[in-house]
């Protein structure tokens, strides 16, 4: 009996432990995806969209993000590269890219109810976006694919209304999602659904999961750094501009 | 036979671990077995309970799962009876690898961007885009055609997925036709649609309009017509044609009122936009000093009559080749007049010249450009360009000239035919990641005869020219100068690795010509009486070859980027006058130059450089016979001219906030000149004899440039400070003297940007100008004073007032003087109306001259140019 009550409260903690300290890292990839695209498709896209996109892809081929969660908060960011600097003859789309998207970082806390997200503005230096709680209708649809060994549920988001940081005119965002890891979390701001986001797209591009890693030693940090204002305030002030 | 309605039922219940506690966040998902029922979730609160709506009649799959729990399932149905379910959730005991996912998505054919399909929204009225877009919810367009979706201002507009013209909104808003579109998409976040490489903010919203499929091609256009006070007619048709492969725009201008409907911002359009311009370094600066730009930018005629037509077509002739191209004729006959007061400053004996100029001017003039772009490959891109000028000025001057030294009246005619052509090639190719190389070839011809002759009753040029006593007198000048220029450039770019880069420069440019100049009287019998015995005629060729080579070393310092670089030249020139033995010569140089350049994170911008300069002077420069400059001066050029050589430091800070409202910036450059070319003048009264020598005393100069605007809601304000200091030689009668220039300018602006109330635009400025020259002091004060206010009112009326005063005042030679002159004008026009009237009454006080001054070597000029007269002119405008 003695020794069944030790053991119960040891497991007890011992569980409780495990299960509100559990960080999990997973690593996504991105890519620039179009239909059929293939360097002589001009009836479509200039010549020179073409090359952007023909250039793109291979810019995004060295980008790795990173997402940490446990069951309530979650923090994603673009893994550090070195790009160095622009060449003056050269193909700079690495590091036109990479400096568009390293200071981009989302927060977010569902226990405190705190959504944060750092953006570089251009002129006013990194922002600090504070955001509100937002009620994202996802239409979640039977349809079922295998990523890795989990199974995702496709869920689609006809825009009608601003969500996520995108107005309501943005092209469609659908992504695919696996109950199986039970948080409402996924790369960027996207989340609010009963499992993690493993593959997101909007329009043609592309978020997908390359690696999960669980019970890593690591702690989700609040996003501290940059002006705060909120999104609402930094779109008026360019609106006016 | 009663239809059964999806009614809702109620699944709830509550989620524990094995201990029995509560467990907050698991979520639930109920799947329907039938594709035609939605997926519902919901998440558990924290005393673990949760809430599904489901409908009845369906079979559901409920999945419960929750991070570090083994998941459970549960399958429900129900009819009419809400449903409560518990779930019991152990905690997960298998050990949780980390899991590599071998997995790339598959390339997914993406349905259209969200968009509006015009038809859903439109009511048949409708003319152009900005109509259509109106009827659009969210979206707002504004009296100068911006358009904002939700309040995101829209950038750029693309049709077919291809830029509009210059991809401005306005002229896609006032001219795609409405009944030619089908869907309009609004693409947001455009990184992620990743369109357009040079974007930096992903906070950017573009318009992209798809047409219909018989639709594609179409014309649009403006006609405008109308009549003055006076005999004044302008008419002014601007067409375009636009299809998916080509796209022509032509330009066409008849007036007589002296005022350009192409402008200079046109004329950068044709060129292919400010973009373009800036990839060809230069050049936006050549463009903007060349003499057409000049033309384009004067509206000082007495009386100006002209005939224009530009015409600008752009085509992709294969899958990866544009061919754009433009054509400008030009055919204008003007008169002005300008009354010049100049003092003349030797220490002798000051004294000043009345002098009025009265000018008949008939000028021809045609200019053309073809541009080929040829991108076979991501690694290779190919621009070959080909620029003609043809031109043909005549100009009779009658000059009447008071001093004591001299009363004449002079009559000039001349006749400048210009031929120029130029041929330009780029070529860029990417070897590898690391190293690109871009190859620059180009070579100019162009050939000038400029044709003088003079005609005075008095002996003019005593002592210069040999004159043989007539009754009067007829001076002959015939020039002609041939200039054949080739270039070419050889630059590599290596990336040693991210922090360093390497760019070599190869390079040669070559210049071949020929001056070619014959002076004669014309005698009343006819007979020719040469000038060539008092030096005057050239027949003088210059070759010059530069050949160079250069190495510029770029590097990361934390936040900078430094760049210090360094090039060596090995010129050779060669000059010959007429029989005489050529001569050869040759220096090096070894030239050097720095540049810095930070980026803070907070949006400031901080650029350093350094660099010593040399220049050679043009063959005009160098024939060394004499020539006539005009009727009261001689030049001579100097044969043995080397390079000048000089330091340039320039430093330049700016920033600009959104948040804020506010941007500055702060420009300042420091001159050191080492050796100069400076004329060497002769003078006696009013006439000169003229030639240029290398000096090498040293001058400097310095200027300092800020400007900084702040908005504060509707209000913009701004303010400029400019000042200059600088110190130069002056070669007069064997003497040398030092003088100074000084100038401090300060403007302050006030501009109102309201919707509905008039707006408003004041600047104020005064420029202060300081010259010592020869111990005498001299001070120019200016201040100029303008408004101008525009008022939209009941619709469909524009007016338009602008006002300005010049004061202008030299205390030292007791002038005062205010120059002021407005103009005035009412549009109207109903919206969706393709009519549109405007009147007009342009300088209203009927003022006939503008004031100005200016400084040279030895003389300040005060001059009154005319300007046109008051008019009065009613203008139809038709919309296509």
């Amino acid at each position: 009996m003695k020794i069944n009550i030790c053991g119960l409260v040891l497991l007890f903690c011992f569980s409780t432990v495990f299960v509100q300290n559990t960080v999990t890292e997973v690593t996504y990839k991105t890519i620039l995806n179009f239909a059929n695209l293939s360097e002589k498709m001009t009836d479509k896209y200039s010549k020179s969209e073409i090359n952007t996109i023909v250039n793109s892809r291979s810019g995004y081929d060295a980008f790795n993000y990173t997402l940490l969660f446990n069951n309530y908060e979650s923090v994603f960011w673009l893994n550090p590269i070195e790009v160095g600097m622009e060449s003056e003859g050269g193909d700079n789309n690495q590091v036109t890219l990479y400096n568009r998207e390293k200071d981009s970082k989302f927060y977010k806390n569902l226990k405190d109810k705190i959504w944060l997200e750092n953006f570089m503005s251009s002129g006013d230096g990194l922002l600090l976006l504070t955001l509100k709680e937002e009620k994202v209708e996802w239409d979640i649809t039977t349809e079922t694919k295998k990523i890795g060994k989990q199974t995702c549920y496709k869920a689609n988001l006809n825009t009608g209304k601003e969500v996520y940081g995108y107005s309501d005119m943005s092209p469609d965002i659908s992504v695919w999602f696996t109950p199986e890891i039970a948080v409402p979390f996924g790369p960027k701001s996207f989340g609010n659904l009963p499992g993690l986001i493993l593959e997101a797209s909007i329009g043609p591009r592309t978020y997908y999961a390359t690696s999960i890693k669980y019970n890593v030693d690591k702690t989700i940090n609040k996003l501290t750094e940059g002006k705060p204002i909120t999104r609402e305030a930094y779109r008026a002030s360019r609106a006016k501009f | 036979m009663a239809t059964a309605y999806a009614q809702q039922i109620t699944l709830s219940g509550t989620v524990k671990d094995s201990l029995h506690m509560p467990l907050e966040y698991a979520n639930i998902l109920a799947v329907p077995d039938s594709t035609s029922n939605k997926v519902r979730f919901s998440i558990t609160d924290n005393f673990g309970f949760y809430r599904l709506n489901l409908e009845s009649h369906v079979r559901y799959t409920i999945t419960v799962s929750h991070l570090g729990h083994e998941p459970q399932y549960a399958k429900v149905f129900s009819i009419t009876e809400n449903i409560k379910q518990n779930f019991i959730m152990p905690i997960q005991t298998s050990q949780l690898d980390q899991v590599d996912i071998a997995y790339t998505p598959p390339i997914s054919i993406k349905s259209d961007t969200i968009s509006y399909r015009a038809d859903s929204f439109v009511t048949g009225e409708e003319r152009k885009l900005r109509d259509v877009l109106k009827k659009l919810p969210g979206i707002e367009v504004d009296r100068d055609g911006k358009v904002t979706a939700n309040g995101k201002p829209v950038s750029k507009v693309l049709v077919e997925n291809k830029t509009f013209f210059t991809g401005g909104t306005k002229l896609a808003i006032n001219n795609l036709p409405a009944d030619a579109i089908d869907r309009i998409e609004l693409l947001d976040n455009y990184t992620d649609v990743a369109m357009l490489k040079n974007l930096q903010n992903s906070e950017i919203l573009a318009m992209n309009i798809k047409l219909k499929e018989n639709k594609k091609q179409f014309w649009f256009g403006d006609l405008e017509a109308g009549g003055g006070v006076k005999d004044r007619y302008v008419v002014h048709p601007t067409l375009f044609y636009y299809s998916p492969e080509s796209t022509f725009n032509f330009i066409g201008d008849f007036n007589n009122t002296g005022h350009k409907s192409f402008t200079f911002r046109d004329y950068v359009d044709f060129e292919g936009g400010y973009s373009k311009l800036n990839k060809q370094s230069g050049s936006y600066y050549t463009l903007s000093n060349d003499d057409f730009s000049t033309y384009l930018k004067n509206e000082d005629y007495k009386a100006h009559t002209n005939q224009f037509g530009a015409l600008n077509v752009r085509r992709a002739l294969t899958p990866l080749t544009d061919l754009s191209a433009y054509v400008i004729v030009n055919n204008a006959t003007s008169e002005t007049q300008r009354n010049t007061t100049n003092a003349y400053l030797n220490n002798d004996t000051p004294f000043t010249e009345d002098r009025i100029t009265t000018s008949q001017l008939q000028t021809f003039f045609t200019i053309g450009k073809i541009t080929l772009d040829y991108d076979p490959s991501a690694n290779e891109d190919l621009a070959l360009s080909t620029v003609f000028k043809i031109a043909n000025s005549t100009n009779t001057d009658y000059i009447n000239t008071n001093s004591i030294y001299e009363n004449n009246t002079i009559n000039t005619e001349s006749n400048l035919k210009q031929l120029f052509f130029n041929l330009d090639l780029r070529y860029t190719r990417k070897f590898s990641k690391n190293h690109t190389a871009t190859l620059e070839m180009d070579y100019n011809f162009s050939n000038d005869k400029p044709l003088t002759d003079w005609r005075t009753d008095e002996d003019i040029l005593e002592g210069l020219i040999p004159l043989e006593t007539d009754t009067v007198y007829t001076i002959l000048q015939t020039k002609k100068v041939n200039i054949h220029a080739a270039n070419a450039v050889v630059k590599d770019y290596w990336v040693l690795n991210e922090k360093n880069h390497v760019y070599t420069t190869l390079g040669t440019q070559l210049a071949f010509s020929n001056l070619y100049s014959n002076n004669n009287q014309l005698l009343s019998n006819g007979t020719l009486n040469n000038f060539d015995s008092a030096g005057f005629g050239n027949d003088f060729t210059y070759q010059f070859i530069d050949n160079f080579i250069g190495m510029e070393y770029k590097f990361q310092l934390g936040i900078a980027t430094l760049k210090p670089g360094i090039f060596y030249h090995f010129y050779f020139w060669n000059t010959q006058q007429q029989y005489d033995l050529a001569t050869t010569r040759n220096t090096n140089l070894l030239l050097p130059q720095f540049n810095a350049e930070i980026k803070f994170s907070n949006g400031n911008a901080l650029d350093v450089g350094y660099n010593l300069n040399a220049q050679f002077q043009t063959v005009e420069q160098l024939a060394s016979r004499y020539v006539l400059s005009s009727f009261n001066s001689v030049f001579k050029g100097n044969e043995q001219l080397e390079h000048d050589l000089y330091h340039r430091i320039s430093f330049r800070l700016s920033k600009y906030s959104t948040l804020k409202g506010l941007n500055y910036s702060i420009r300042a450059a420091y001159n050191k000149k080492e050796k100069q070319f400076k004329n060497v003048t002769q003078l006696d009264g009013i006439e000169s004899v003229n030639t240029i020598i290398l000096f090498d005393r040293p001058e400097d100069s310095w200027n300092i440039f800020g400007n900084i605007s702040k908005r504060i809601n509707r209000l913009r304000f701004k303010l400029t400070g400019y000042a200059n200091y600088s110190n130069f030689y002056q070669l007069l009668n064997s003497e040398i003297n030092k003088n100074t220039s000084k100038t401090v300018m300060v403007k302050t602006g006030l501009s109102t940007h309201f919707k509905t109330w008039p707006n408003l635009e004041l600047e104020y400025s005064k420029n202060i100008s300081l010259y010592r020259a020869i111990g005498l002091k001299t001070t120019y004060n200016t201040d100029v004073l303008s408004a101008a206010l525009e008022y939209d009112f009941l619709k469909a009326f524009i007016f338009k007032i602008d006002y300005e005063l010049d004061i202008f005042e030299n205390k030292d030679e007791a002038v005062y003087n205010t120059f002021d002159n407005a103009n005035a004008t009412l549009f109207y026009q109903r919206e969706n109306s393709p009519w549109g009237f405007e009147i007009g009454a342009h300088n209203i006080f009927n003022t006939t001259f503008r004031q100005g001054n200016s400084f040279s070597n030895y003389l300040i000029s005060d001059s009154k140019t005319y300007i046109m007269p008051r008019m009065l002119l009613f203008k139809v405008q038709y919309k296509l």
